[in-house]
């Protein structure tokens, strides 16, 4: 079972900040998908399909290189920049 | 006919410019739109200047490509240099991206007319464009239904005849069941035959850009410009080479379908009944159909949303407030800045998704639930493999029901999880898919047949599709948008 100390975690590593509350609905919400989630349990034991193999990484092709874009481009959507850099006010 | 030919026939014949084209479908936007809610960005003065052009190539006896001139519309996830690009989300509020994907250069270069961006739900994560932050789009069967999801707008754009055709995205089937809920034709090609760079991932192992048409001749028109390598996308395959155009009208005779008993006795008996009758269609066309089972089918839902969300709470990290889009103005650190960011501008259904990609990947539950999701991913490739040593293409319905209301969705959003049990099974094996009417049900709302087909022989599903379509006649809606 989902409880608020899981919901909490699993904000605070996923950088979201979630009004108290909120937290029961969440964790009802939450609890709903993991049970679903749960499904990849059903039996398959009728089944003879081999266990699959890991990636042949040598059918992986090499990376192409290309030039970055311009510097000033990449800065156009940002809404505070100095020179080459995204400024941020450490405190507001 | 396919649309494209005849309007292409119309321009070179100059029975229409591509000026007067585009203002008709630029006119039947402003009044329909607001029906339907399926463009969030009309880009009239691109449109127009792009057939200008074409118009002015056109008087100079220079050959035009197919598509030169013709109207159409991308799904808002897929990026448009100097055109805002927002996956219908606060966060992506005001960007504009500096490069366009690989898809809009190819069909830009070929004088394609982009008449705007158009609806979908919040980063592709939904099914029926509810969770837009611009609002549903929808159905143009009947405007208290839903479109479907994700493309619920570029199904109603091109459904609702406000565009020829549209480019959407489709991850667990977001190009196909917003296709068969809207009564037109959604192609997923094969993964890795359509580049998708510059399209904003969702879930990057699954994300494919799709063609969603008024019929297979014109997706096959389409997917013959969008496919093939591109350096840009490490996922492109370097050797496909595509020409789905000339094999349309091949005879299918001996083609041996097969169809999921997994997939169709768990659908509404409409939409059974529909399906069971097409492939009736099917073997008096001299087609061979039969029955078959694969259990895999029964973990391929919950394996997807497992992998799915995995994904997205990675993807979606670089959301942060810092480089592009919406920022929260009040924060005591830059940790804050990006927490209050993020839990301020992403919507309810994403921040669900995040978390429960987060969970799933996080220490004590990353081999309950992804490496047992990717394994049965593992497995089901193989199973599909063994069935394609026996049939050439399966038969499945798309959705599992038609067209929902408008706000059942928010009533039950897990269980709306269950409208892509036929579709994710192909995303899943990176599978070419296609969705094409095959019947109404009796409110009137349209039905829609699944073909799935083996990696990479995406021209014969196109040849299928296209003779089944010409035996039953392309579906179209008279009383709205561009009538031609």
């Amino acid at each position: 079972m989902i409880c608020k100390k899981d919901i909490e975690r699993m904000a605070t590593l996923s950088k979201l900040e979630l009004d108290p509350r909120e937290i029961p609905g969440y964790i009802e919400e939450m609890q709903a998908m993991l049970e679903f989630a749960q499904g990849i349990d059903a039996d398959l034991s009728g089944s003879d399909v081999p266990e699959p193999q890991g990636i042949d990484w040598s059918s992986l092709r090499d990376d192409t290189v290309f030039a970055s874009l311009p510097v000033e481009d990449i800065l156009s959507n940002s809404k505070d920049t100095d020179e080459n850099f995204v400024r941020l006010r450490k405190r507001a | 006919m396919g649309k494209i030919l005849k309007l292409h026939s119309m321009l070179v014949n100059k029975e229409i410019s591509a000026k007067e084209l585009t203002q008709k479908y630029l006119s039947a936007i402003s009044n329909a739109n607001p029906l339907l809610n399926a463009y969030v960005n009309i880009t009239a003065e691109e449109a127009l200047m792009t057939a200008d052009a074409t118009d002015r190539r056109i008087q100079g006896g220079i050959e035009i490509d197919l598509i030169a001139g013709i109207p159409m519309t991308l799904k808002d996830n897929i990026c448009t240099k100097g055109i805002a690009t927002t996956c219908c989300s606060k966060i992506l509020e005001g960007y504009t991206p500096i490069y366009s994907a690989t898809v809009w250069n190819k069909l830009k270069k070929s004088s394609a007319v982009l008449l705007g961006k158009t609806n979908m739900d919040e980063f592709a994560m939904g099914c029926s464009t509810e969770t837009s932050v611009f609002g549903s789009s929808k159905n143009p069967h009947n405007q208290n239904f839903v479109a479907g999801g994700s493309s619920g707008g570029s199904a109603a754009a091109v459904s609702g005849n406000l565009a020829v055709y549209a480019l959407g995205s489709d991850t667990g089937g977001s190009v196909r069941q917003p296709a068969s809920l809207c009564g037109c034709v959604g192609f997923k090609p094969t993964y890795g035959a359509v580049s998708r760079y510059g399209l904003i991932a969702y879930a990057s192992s699954l994300d494919q850009v799709g063609i969603i048409s008024s019929c297979v001749e014109d997706a096959a028109v389409i997917f013959d410009r969008i496919a093939g390598f591109d350096p840009m996308d490490s996922t492109s395959k370097p050797d496909f080479a595509v020409c789905s155009e000339k094999l349309l009208n091949r005879d299918i005779k001996g083609k041996r379908l097969g169809i999921p008993r997994e997939l169709i006795d768990r659908v509404d008996s409409d939409v059974k009944d529909a399906v069971l009758k097409a492939s009736k269609d099917f073997e008096n066309m001299g087609a061979e159909v039969e029955f078959f089972s694969i259990p895999q089918l029964l973990t391929a839902l919950p394996a997807y949303y497992i992998i799915a969300c995995a994904e997205a709470s990675s993807n979606l990290g670089r959301y942060d407030g810092i480089r592009y889009g919406t920022k929260s103005e009040h924060y005591e650190s830059i940790h804050q800045m990006i927490c209050k960011t993020r839990s301020r501008f992403f919507g309810d259904e994403v921040k669900k998704r995040i978390m429960l990609g987060t969970f799933v990947l996080s220490e004590g539950y990353y081999d309950k639930y992804y490496t047992k999701a990717q394994k049965l991913r593992g497995e089901l490739r193989i199973a599909f493999d063994r069935i394609f040593e026996k049939y050439d293409v399966l038969l499945t319905p798309t959705s599992p029901k038609t067209a929902f209301r408008l706000g059942q969705v928010q009533e039950d959003r897990v269980g709306s999880f269950n409208s892509d049990l036929c579709t994710v099974p192909a995303s899943l094996a990176g599978l070419p898919a296609i969705s094409l009417p095959c019947g109404k049900n009796s409110q009137g709302l349209p039905i829609g047949l699944q073909l799935i087909g083996d990696k990479f022989r995406d021209g014969l599903l196109l040849n299928l599709a296209n003779i089944y379509e010409q035996s039953k006649g392309i579906m179209r809606i008279e009383n709205m948008g561009v009538r031609l």
